[in-house]
């Protein structure tokens, strides 16, 4: 009401008209009486004046009860802060960019940890999902989900889907591998799953398609007549009855990005999702779904290993909470290493911005001088300096906004394909606003607050003591250098990380091998005979290749695919079982040979191997110790050959037990055709194509060497050390402009002072000395500081590090310590010359 | 005789007060409150003004331009609706902190 009548004020033109009458009014009644008293008509004015005080501060005070005095002020303190950066652009050009890289990069991270972290599944409240694992088994098989959900177990549905499925897409004589989720018939309505576009697919559907926005778009032409087209899928028509939105986000979260829903069938194996009451206690949640695997225990008892009702993990699908265990956490850590090290960054940054600031705040000593004596208090001085610093990081913020969509536009278009296919929907929202917001607020304080401080300081001596300003610079380079070690510290470890990755043996051979995934279309193979009769072909044709050295064939690719199996282990050595995890595959003839995998023991499989068993040389020395297995028997099996160790799904991972058995050749649909090639492998993927396509040209398939296809093994370590050796760089780009800058401002001041050493005879190396002598202070102080810091705080990054890769590793320290010495002393190079080109004469006739 | 401090808070009421027997210009509003306390307050001009303009922003008055006694132009201050409710506030809460007080000084 009051804020309506007081902008109602500046419709009152007159007003200090008006004001100056009514007190003209007030004065010639005062003279009046007064005269009316017996004065004479001089001294009643004079007398009626005095009382009267100072029309000009009742006016103001009058004033002010109309007007909202801090919003004038602020507004004056904008355009005084606007004028007075436009004035010193170097200054203000170099602060921006500062601040630009430090809130883009931040806000950037901030996005993609958003994303990938806290992103909605595109599933009615999704609050009220939850995943849960029997068993500790992330997926169970269709008969099992069919007891769970037909027994209403789950008053509010319980859904089944697998993310990470394959089919064979045939299109105008080609075929195509595609990545498919497939659901239960109750997952569109369960989940109520919005689309673009039709319906969902519908409880008993065998035949029917939900296609995503993106394969609509990119591999149908985004054709707007889909709905109600059929697309053939492992040889059957599928009709299309629904299109998802372009916003669409699994249930699985992580940027998961299948082409195409279908439904599931029997041979399914199924992630489980349940909906619960809003709000319900996650005890609650949980007594629940034991309750029913208990059921299904009794319905289902699961052979051999435990119960479904053992080692049940249930947790939230959104939220904090769903990365409490699972996937999600190590995810989680990165990501806050990650915004940690961004964090730094945006710290080095403002030190530098603070640094610039302070050097102009002494130059701008007089003008608060001179504003002070004014009149102007010292919080008005400190918020005309504070308001600066708000511009700055305001407009900075702008900029790294900007920056940030353009970054977050390149991720979006960027595509992980292999193993599954991730892509990342970036879009800005409020989140992103109130961050970036959040982070010019706190940088304007820390660029402003010192500076600002300092600056107004009401001693009067100040300058006498300059040398305190001074060693408060020096304290922000020594604090900015200490920052960028342990960023670079973290970048170094990363590449290394990198490096290694890249050179680490993973136990097999990655340089001559090639994997060719040839997927079929089942109804063409209905029979095991014909499966034989189609692999054996295959690797007769493959076999036949001028150049290939050896084919063999698996059901887990290395690096790309994981299996593991915890069943009891016999051996005739024990009569007590052994239990532990173990990766578990089916391989082919030669096929160690062909992966480049040495052995150690006995033999490898042969053509004419049916049975036997080969294990690695970790669960042999578990097993037998430091005895022959060969001869011996593992569940009934003959031990036929012990191989080396390798890596199975991740280049990180600790050494694990292997078994292996031999492939029975006639699983299909999806065959991995490992090939040893004598070539270099690129020249060779042309003649693979087409022999396989020769065998059967409406498979699927893909081939590639096994060198491109660590992607995600590589993964970790790519990320890590692009992101962290771009930030470690500019770091050490921010640092050593802060340390130029303090360097040189400290010449410029001590001009005089070298100029009166030089008049009375000192040496050009004196000179350097005395100036060099600063640099080095502050760089041992600040390697000093920074190593120490660096080495505590790049402990808990081990666990991102390859095996043998040690965070606390001398070199790596040694390693960052001479760059940042060396980009240090580069720093002082420029000011050391410029103090050498101090002309004495000039220097003593200043002031 | 020296002259008691206005207590705290109290100009909006006396103004209030004041205006309620008919619109004052302000050198009549100043001297009103100067009579009727028999020179015990006054008012000063650089808090009357502003004091004014306040009440002029929340409402309680309005302000007119006028002819004076003299046939002078003046500005006239007239309560509202609004100024007569909060007189009648301010007084009852008044009332109270005087009983209240003088209960203290008669009993303790």
């Amino acid at each position: 009401m009051s804020i309506l009548k007081k902008l109602t004020f500046w419709r009152q033109p007159d007003f200090d008209a008006d004001l100056s009458d009514e007190m003209r009014f007030h004065q010639e009644c005062r003279i009046d009486e007064l005269i009316a008293e017996g004065l004479s008509p001089a001294e009643a004015a004079a007398q009626a004046r005095r009382e009267f005080g100072s029309p000009l501060r009742l006016a103001e005070q009058t004033r002010d009860e109309w007007t909202f005095r801090w919003l004038e002020d602020l507004l004056t303190d904008f355009r005084y802060a606007v004028r007075a950066l436009a004035r010193d652009r170097v200054f203000t050009l170099t602060a921006l960019a500062s601040l630009a890289l430090g809130i883009g990069c931040n806000t950037t991270i901030f996005s993609v940890t958003t994303e990938i972290l806290f992103s909605q599944p595109s599933v009615h409240s999704p609050e009220t999902f939850v995943r849960f694992t029997p068993a500790g088994s992330s997926h169970i098989p269709m008969t099992e989900y069919r007891f769970l959900a037909e027994n209403d177990l789950f008053p509010l549905g319980v859904i089944g889907s697998r993310e990470d499925s394959e089919v064979n897409w045939r299109q105008g004589g080609e075929s195509y591998r595609l990545f498919t989720t497939r659901v239960t018939g109750n997952y569109f309505s369960v989940a109520q799953v919005p689309l673009a576009a039709g319906r969902g697919i519908a409880p008993g559907e065998r035949n029917t398609a939900v296609l995503t926005h993106h394969f609509w778009q990119t591999r149908l032409a985004a054709d707007p007549a889909i709905v109600g087209q059929t697309l053939t899928f492992d040889g059957r028509p599928f009709t299309i009855v629904g299109l998802l939105p372009a916003s669409h986000r699994t249930i699985f979260g992580f940027g998961l990005a299948p082409a195409v829903y279908l439904p599931a069938d029997e041979r399914t194996m199924l992630a489980l999702h349940t909906r619960i009451l809003d709000g319900e206690a996650a005890p609650v949640t949980r007594a629940r779904i034991l309750s029913a695997m208990n059921a299904l225990d009794q319905a289902h008892p699961r052979a051999g290993s435990h119960k479904w009702s053992e080692h049940l993990q249930v947790r939230p699908i959104v939220g904090l909470a769903s990365m409490k265990n699972g996937p999600g956490k190590a995810v989680g850590l990165f990501f806050v290493m990650l915004l940690t090290v961004v964090g730094l960054l945006l710290l080095i940054a403002c030190t530098n911005v603070a640094n610039l600031l302070l050097a102009r705040s002494s130059a701008r000593r007089q003008e608060f001088a001179i504003r002070a004596s004014l009149g102007a208090s010292r919080g008005r001085l400190l918020r005309q300096l504070l308001t600066e610093s708000l511009v700055i990081s305001l407009v900075g913020a702008a900029a790294g906004l900007a920056l940030n969509l353009t970054l977050t536009g390149f991720l979006n278009r960027f595509e992980l394909s292999a193993p599954v296919p991730l892509r990342l929907q970036i879009e800005p929202d409020w989140r992103l606003l109130a961050y970036t917001a959040v982070l010019a607020i706190i940088s304007a304080v820390l660029i402003g607050l010192l500076p600002a401080w300092r600056a107004t300081r009401p001693s009067v001596n100040e300058d006498l003591k300059r040398h305190t300003a001074f060693s408060l610079r020096n304290a922000l380079v020594v604090g900015q250098l200490t920052v960028s070690i342990i960023v670079l510290a973290a970048a170094f470890l990363f590449g290394r990380n990198l490096v290694q990755s890249l050179a680490m043996n993973p136990g097999f051979d990655t340089r001559q091998t090639i994997w060719a995934n040839f997927r079929l279309v089942p109804e063409n193979y209905a029979t095991p005979e014909k499966r034989a009769a189609v692999t054996q072909a295959a690797l007769d044709a493959l076999r036949q290749l001028p150049g290939v050295d050896s084919v063999s064939l698996t059901d887990t690719v290395l690096l790309n695919d994981d299996t593991t199996h915890g069943g009891p282990l016999r051996n005739d050595l024990s009569p007590d079982p052994v239990v532990l995890q173990r990766y578990w595959t089916h391989v082919g003839p030669a096929y160690f040979a062909t992966m480049g995998i040495p052995i150690l023991a006995g033999r490898e499989f042969s053509d004419a191997d049916q049975k036997g068993v080969v294990l690695n040389d970790a669960l042999a020395r578990r097993l037998f110790g430091g005895a022959s297995p060969i001869g011996h028997t593992l569940n009934n099996q003959p031990i036929i050959g012990v191989v080396g160790n390798t890596k199975y799904f991740s280049l990180a991972e600790d050494q694990r037990y292997a078994a292996f058995e031999p492939h029975p050749r006639n699983t299909g649909p999806i065959i991995h055709f490992m090939i040893r090639s004598a070539v270099p492998p690129d020249t060779l993927l042309r003649p693979i194509q087409q022999a396989l396509l020769g065998l059967d040209g409406s498979a699927a398939l893909e081939v590639r060497p096994m060198s491109r296809a660590m992607t995600l093994a590589l993964l970790p370590s790519r990320v890590g050390a692009g992101v962290l050796g771009a930030m470690g760089f500019l770091g050490l780009l921010l640092a050593s402009i802060g340390l130029y800058g303090v360097l040189t401002y400290s010449v410029t001041r001590r001009g005089r002072e070298i100029g009166v050493r030089m008049a009375l005879g000192a040496s050009p190396r004196e000179v350097v000395r005395l100036v060099a002598a600063d640099g080095f202070r502050l760089i041992v102080a600040g390697l000093t500081l920074g190593l120490l810091a660096a080495f505590f705080v790049t402990k808990p990054l081990a666990m991102f590090l390859v095996p043998g890769l040690n965070p606390s590793d001398p070199l790596s320290f040694l390693a960052v310590a001479t760059v940042l010495g060396a980009v240090g002393l580069l720093a002082c190079f420029g000011p050391t010359r410029r103090a050498l080109r101090v002309d004495p004469m000039q220097a003593l006739r200043q002031d | 005789m020296p002259q008691p401090d206005l207590l705290p808070g109290t100009l909006f009421l006396l103004i209030l007060r004041v205006l309620d027997g008919g619109p004052l210009h302000g050198y009549a509003i100043a001297k009103r409150i100067k009579e009727c306390s028999q020179d015990c307050l006054s008012v000063e001009e650089g808090s009357l003004y502003p004091a004014l303009n306040r009440m002029l922003v929340k409402g309680w008055v309005t302000a007119q331009w006028g002819l004076s006694e003299t046939n002078r132009k003046a500005r006239f201050y007239e309560l509202t609706p609004d100024g007569r409710k909060q007189l009648e506030a301010e007084k009852q809460g008044f009332d109270r902190m005087v009983s209240a007080i003088q209960l203290v000084l008669e009993t303790a």
